[in-house]
């Protein structure tokens, strides 16, 4: 049982030890908690991998190469974040220790989110984890809206996590378990499945569509974007939805697919609705923050609409549009730490104004990465849309083809008013000099965009394999 | 170079490699923008120098894509790259590329911004450069959206005081033409179970809704690059709010995208389906030329002039290949290669006259009178653009007309009338400039161009006539 639970075990190790750090480290500066989490990390990373398929309890929490693979994903996208987030509050001169025990606590939740084949353990996980982020919201010490934010959230997330343990409950009454493979199995054997039971599996797929952000459960993410620092948005953007879309397309596939018919309609309804409010919403937006989180809501409608069938195809091209979109939302959330003026960082659009006038390399990559959300050749992001529109063309999706290239076209033209702003406006203010942790980041993750994008199959190979494990 | 080495992929790369070095090249007061404009000029004159390489390499008789080259890019779907060249696409890079230069040198004392127009002007070069010589679909959407985002940043950066309205209605209707591509080259793709090179397309048969539905996002998604109605109200506002001589170059470079995808993409036999969609866009195009060579007719700017001159040949040139006759399908390309240098150098010329006039602040009655080197260049690119057998327009014009003439009375009656009007938009624009009855000493005259800029010209106005006696003069033939 020890093995199977190692990576988090360790995981969980770093938390005493931080806090040992800072009642007998005097001088305990942001660096300090950094580091032990960056080590606390690759040594749980380290151990995921090698324990990929080592799991003592396969009924209840499942370590395959699919697991593995979100796992390590979550990792790398944890650690560049957290190195950004140290220099953040290292300038802003904060104390980070709650940020990142908060932060190391998430992972652990996000790594059982993952892993999780019970309904129990993966309720535990998500209740565990919104309580985090709502610590996490609360971060933020000089905005009094701060604490509607969070209480809203924290009430939403209480009504949908409530909703979802009342359908465990009908499904705990009838099996006497919340295994996976007990639900799937009695869906699976039932002829005729009664609509208790239907209610109960919508009750917790609303749920799971709640922490995914998907319209039109989407309301609480946008305010906790633009309303925390900016260290807690750039994490809840990058790394919860990875395990999310894991512990979602694991739900799917391993329980709900003999009843998937039932939710597919309400599905594609959902993740229309994503599409077209995320772009009709990023298109009246002024505040940057505000108006990425709508990119957000669009690009999980993205995600959802490919994952329909939830045939291996659409499984991987949606993985591939996630990862691609993820990559291109951290170059973002980098660039956003380089924008500062008189030691305040500026998120107004109209703040914005001929920044490419003041600080060329930053509006330049700034211009890449926008380019790359809007999925146009040859930057990254086309690679995402392309694996999606091939994948939904080879359905037969036509319909689905029209209304996600038109809401694209819409989304486009929300990020080309930022692109006019910063390159066609004239500047209003002056800039801070930039970090140049920032530069060196920027320059890493553009690297990487240009190798994938030379040779995508560095950044597909082996993944392809990963829907035959969820299967 | 060895018989394996990837000319092609080295075409394309050159123009990118260069923009990185003007990206890195100084830019400061004291240097003036020097290192950055020699880096781009050299950039595009050693691409020439490959280019005419690539001449000697090819079999000129041959209609075939030759020195074809082969990349896996992406394994699922599985992705092949294949560039190709053909005579035709060969003679629209060199003739490309001259447009450059003169573009480049067109603004060599430009000093506002110039490190972002070599940047885009070469990361533009680059994209084009891939698309003519894309020979599977894939690749060939590629580069068709591509070249949108420089296009998009030029018009930002060099537009007047309107350019926020006409960079959207630019990327309104490029972008959603790209996306209509982009569906039809999904479904080609998956239609044939694999990547499809361009020169088949032609000869694929569909069936029902799906052959309408690709011809109709094909000739959408093409025409939305060239300035036909309802298409065309981007290129006219980019057209009259561009004063800058390269990024106008550039812009009007778009519609020809457009032609060479109907040339590459355009069925051998149209099926009888599309015959009504046929007839209903060569009477919107000639409707739109007429209409548009008749207010450029009225119209006293010369910058419009020139659009409306553009914009009735570009017409002609589709109107031309809707006809499906060989020969003029031969034709095009050696017409395209005047064409283009043609339309460059009378930029050049008048945005250095529009540029002396309003440093002087003058009229434009006789303004050429005392200036007769460039009176000499201007006149003789008027008579050519005319279509007069100076350069290999003329032979086009002929066979062009005579087509539509044969084929469909009325229809080649009204393009004649069409060209007539944009000539004689351009022969009095030149009689104004030359009108020695008007020209008044006392007011001042503006500079003649320098003997550089003057050899430089002649040997431009050289390669017209070279290319009206023998269209591949440079090999021989």
């Amino acid at each position: 049982m020890l093995i199977t639970f190692l990576p988090e075990i360790i995981l969980f190790c770093c938390l005493p030890v931080m806090v040992l750090v800072r009642i007998f480290r005097t001088s305990a500066t942001p660096k300090t908690y950094f580091t032990l989490s960056k080590y606390f990390m690759l040594f749980s990373v380290l151990l995921s991998i090698i324990l990929y398929n080592k799991s003592e309890l396969p009924e209840i929490y499942d370590n395959s190469r699919y697991t593995t693979l979100f796992k390590s994903l979550v990792f790398l996208f944890s650690f560049v974040w957290f190195f950004l987030a140290y220099r953040w509050f290292l300038h802003e001169e904060r104390s980070s220790f709650r940020y990142f025990m908060l932060g190391i606590c998430s992972l652990i939740c996000l790594n059982v989110i993952i892993s999780a084949h019970n309904f129990a353990l993966l309720w535990g996980a998500l209740a565990i984890n919104a309580v985090m982020v709502y610590f996490l919201i609360l971060r933020r010490l000089d905005e009094e809206r701060i604490f509607v934010v969070a209480h809203r959230y924290a009430g939403f997330a209480a009504f949908f996590l409530v909703l979802m343990a009342a359908g465990m409950a009908i499904f705990y009454h009838r099996l006497g378990n919340l295994n996976y493979r007990d639900v799937f199995s009695f869906l699976h054997q039932s002829t005729d499945i009664p609509q208790l039971y239907l209610y109960a599996s919508a009750m917790i797929l609303s749920g799971m569509l709640f922490f995914m952000a998907v319209a039109p459960f989407h309301f609480w993410f946008l305010d906790v974007v633009r309303y925390s620092i900016l260290p807690v948005g750039g994490y809840l953007t990058l790394v919860p939805g990875l395990a999310y879309f894991a512990a979602f397309c694991a739900m799917i596939v391993n329980v709900f697919f003999p009843i998937y018919g039932h939710f597919q309609q309400p599905l594609i309804i959902f993740a229309v609705a994503s599409l077209f409010l995320g772009a009709v919403g990023a298109n009246g937006e002024k505040n940057i923050l505000r108006l990425f989180a709508y990119g957000s809501v669009f690009n999980i409608g993205f995600i959802l609409i490919s994952l329909i069938t939830f045939s291996a195809d659409s499984l991987f091209s949606s993985f591939v549009y996630l990862l691609v979109y993820l990559m291109s939302m951290l170059g973002i959330y980098t660039v956003f730490l380089g924008f500062k003026s008189q030691g305040r960082y500026v998120f107004e659009l109209r703040e914005f104004a001929g920044i490419a006038k003041l600080k060329a390399y930053l509006a330049a990559a700034f211009l890449m990465f926008l380019v790359s959300l809007i999925g146009s050749p040859p930057m990254l992001g086309f690679l995402g849309k392309l694996s999606v529109i091939n994948n939904l063309v080879l359905e037969h999706h036509f319909y689905l083809v029209a209304v996600t290239l038109l809401s694209l076209i819409l989304m486009a033209n929300a990020y080309l008013i930022v692109v006019k702003t910063v390159y066609f406006d004239s500047p209003i203010m002056n800039f801070d000099r930039i970090d140049k942790s920032i530069y060196i980041c920027l320059t890493l993750n553009l690297i990487l965009v240009v190798i994938s994008l030379v040779q995508p199959r560095f950044l597909m190979s082996g993944f392809e394999r990963m829907p035959i494990r969820v299967f | 170079m060895s018989s394996n080495f990837y000319l092609l992929s080295v075409i394309i790369t050159l123009p990118f490699l260069g923009m990185l070095f003007v990206l890195s090249a100084k830019n400061d007061e004291k240097t003036g923008g020097r290192n950055v404009y020699n880096v781009s000029l050299f950039t595009v004159i050693a691409n020439i120098v490959l280019i005419l390489r690539l001449f000697s390499r090819l079999d000129v008789k041959s209609s075939a894509l030759q020195l074809v080259e082969r990349f896996t890019w992406l394994e699922n779907p599985r992705i092949d790259i294949v560039l190709g060249v053909d005579v035709f696409s060969a003679l629209l890079l060199l003739s490309i590329h001259i447009a450059f230069i003169i573009g480049f040198i067109a603004v060599r004392h430009n000093r506002i911004q110039q490190k972002s127009m070599m940047v885009f002007a070469l990361l533009f070069l680059s994209q084009l450069t891939g698309f003519l010589v894309a020979a599977d679909i894939f690749s060939f959407y590629i580069f068709f959206e591509a070249m949108l985002f420089p296009v998009f940043m030029l018009i930002g950066i060099f537009g007047d005081i309107r350019r926020q309205g006409i960079m959207y209605r630019f990327f309104l209707y490029n972008f959603l033409g790209a996306v209509v591509l982009f569906l039809a080259t999904i479904i080609l793709y998956n239609y044939q179970n694999g990547a499809v090179e361009i020169s088949k397309v032609a000869s694929l048969s569909f069936n029902g809704k799906i052959e309408h539905f690709m011809w109709a996002s094909i000739l959408i998604s093409f025409l939305s690059r060239i300035p036909v109605w309802p298409f065309h109200f981007w290129i006219s506002s980019v057209s009259s709010s561009i004063k800058n001589p390269l990024v106008f170059i550039i812009v009007n470079l778009i519609p020809l995208t457009g032609i060479y995808g109907l040339i590459r993409f355009l069925p051998q036999t149209f099926p009888a389906s599309a015959a009504f969609y046929i007839t209903a866009l060569e009477i919107i195009g000639v409707v739109t030329m007429l209409f548009i060579a008749l207010i450029g007719f009225i119209n006293r700017d010369t910058q419009y002039k020139f659009f409306s001159y553009i914009t009735v040949y570009y017409i002609m040139y589709m109107l031309g290949l809707l006809s499906k006759n060989n020969l003029i399908m031969l034709n095009v390309g050696f017409s395209f290669f005047s064409y283009l240098i043609i339309v460059a150098g009378l930029e050049f010329v008048s945005s250095y006259i529009r540029s002396q006039q309003e440093k002087l602040e003058l009229g434009t009655e006789g303004l050429l009178c005392p200036v007769p080197r460039l009176a000499f260049v201007y006149s003789f690119l008027v008579l050519a653009a005319i279509g007069l057998p100076v350069s290999s327009l003329f032979l086009n014009n002929f066979l062009i007309i005579s087509s539509l003439l044969g084929n469909n009375f009325s229809l080649g009656i009204t393009v004649v009338c069409a060209l007539v009007l944009s000539s004689g938009a351009l022969l009095g624009d030149l009689y104004r400039l030359k009108d020695n009855s008007a020209f008044c000493p006392e007011k001042g005259c503006i500079m003649d161009i320098s003997k550089p800029y003057f050899f430089f010209m002649a040997f431009i106005i050289f390669v017209l006539i070279a290319s009206f006696i023998r269209p591949l003069w440079f090999l021989g033939m």
